[in-house]
């Protein structure tokens, strides 16, 4: 897979840094499971944050923290955790989802209108941000848009074009309320996307406009 | 035993390094003392530019403080530093917080029905890419890493660089651009 669209530094800094909402994090480590070059670029990135954290200026503790902290050292260590079955069980979409999406419980394709589908990820720690995969047809043009929320989108198979290049499987692309976009879907494939869409009221992405009707959003 | 007591001493990577190790080696609670004096007061000051409260705060700092202990003997010194070891764990830590206040604001969920945090922790950092990074940053001038350290750590970057600059918030993009790209090029230079 050649990737062409990475995240900019500002995301994966983002991202490194642990402020990212649930949804948006989970489009990034897709990415991440993707493209070997951003995955090295994480790494650095820690290691950035790593260096940073000693530079920064100390701020003064609660006074008991230190004791309070050393009174738990010889706790016994918590059990580790069992980790929880979906509720949901992930549906069968048709297409490989990438590992860190892959046991999501999802809503399965809901039908958008000619050519295009949606299906809605469950992101239960995430109630601020929708995490959806997008299925549109071969040669579908999209409205064009300017928005308000950010929006993150990584492209799983088939591509896009828009006025910055083609985007095609294992591309990010970054929107937020400066882009205008006007994509369309290239080849003769159909093309799948994940999503992260931000806010809940008006979202004007791309995505945002097309699933906000069917989802309530 | 204070953690003041070490503050005042002379802490480097490969001190920090030798006071994990012997943590591991031998539970030194008195080396566990100076990592918490250097560690504790910083990793507060990324926390509330993360925007968590006071209590979180402290919770996370606890325990932070208390994987370092426990997970010491699993410290690899010949791969990343203890700081970025240190600073993944709380990120991690942070994360799983968040996520645990906006279930249980949504759902009156019980708390171990979530999931895993991000596997991050496991990952691993080269001696190399370390050795890169504070390379570069030691050559980046001093606006441009200040902006990247707001820009890593505060919950409202743009505002926050805005201020500390006092440049208008429309040209924060460009002049966070500007910084990380000369940190990329720092970076690419070969050594």
């Amino acid at each position: 897979m050649t990737v062409n669209r990475h995240p900019s530094s500002e995301l994966l800094a983002r991202y490194a840094a642990g402020s990212l909402s649930p949804a948006a994090a989970l489009v990034v480590e897709s990415h991440l499971a993707l493209c070997d070059a951003c995955s090295a670029a994480h790494r650095e990135t820690l290691a950035l944050a790593g260096a940073l954290l000693e530079r920064l200026s100390p701020s003064e503790l609660d006074a008991g923290l230190f004791e309070r902290t050393l009174a738990r050292l010889d706790e016994k260590r918590p059990a580790a955790a069992k980790p929880t079955p979906a509720r949901r069980r992930p549906r069968d979409l048709g297409i490989r989802l990438p590992a860190p999406i892959a046991e999501r419980a999802t809503s399965g394709w809901r039908w958008m209108g000619p050519g295009m589908a949606f299906a809605r990820l469950d992101v239960p720690e995430d109630p601020k941000t929708n995490l959806v995969l997008l299925k549109i047809g071969a040669g579908k043009r999209m409205p064009t848009h300017g928005h308000s929320g950010e929006e993150l989108t990584l492209v799983l198979q088939g591509a896009f074009e828009d006025e910055h290049g083609r985007c095609g499987a294992g591309d990010l692309a970054e929107e937020d309320d400066d882009t205008h976009h006007t994509p369309i879907v290239t080849g003769e494939e159909t093309c799948i996307c994940l999503a992260s869409i931000e806010g809940r009221l008006r979202p004007h992405g791309l995505i945002g406009r097309l699933v906000s009707p069917l989802i309530g959003l | 035993m204070r953690p003041a007591d070490a503050a005042v001493q002379p802490f480097d990577g490969a001190e920090a390094a030798r006071l994990v190790a012997a943590i591991a080696r031998e539970g030194d609670r008195q080396a566990f003392a100076r990592l918490f004096a250097f560690y504790a007061p910083r990793l507060r000051t990324f926390l509330i530019r993360q925007g968590f409260s006071a209590s979180d705060c402290d919770d996370l700092i606890q325990d932070t403080m208390l994987a370092v202990w426990r997970k010491a003997e699993r410290f690899d010194a010949e791969a990343g530093a203890v700081s970025t070891w240190i600073f993944t764990i709380c990120r991690n830590l942070g994360i799983d917080r968040r996520r645990r206040l906006a279930r249980r604001l949504v759902e009156a969920e019980p708390v171990s029905d979530i999931d895993p945090s991000p596997s991050a922790e496991g990952e691993i950092i080269t001696r190399e890419e370390e050795t890169r990074v504070r390379r570069a940053l030691d050559h980046l001038p001093a606006e441009q890493a200040e902006v990247i350290t707001l820009s890593f750590f505060s919950q409202s970057p743009q505002t926050e660089i805005a201020r500390a600059l006092g440049i208008p918030l429309g040209t924060v993009k460009s002049r966070v651009r500007l910084a990380m790209n000369r940190l990329r090029h720092l970076l690419d230079e070969p050594s």
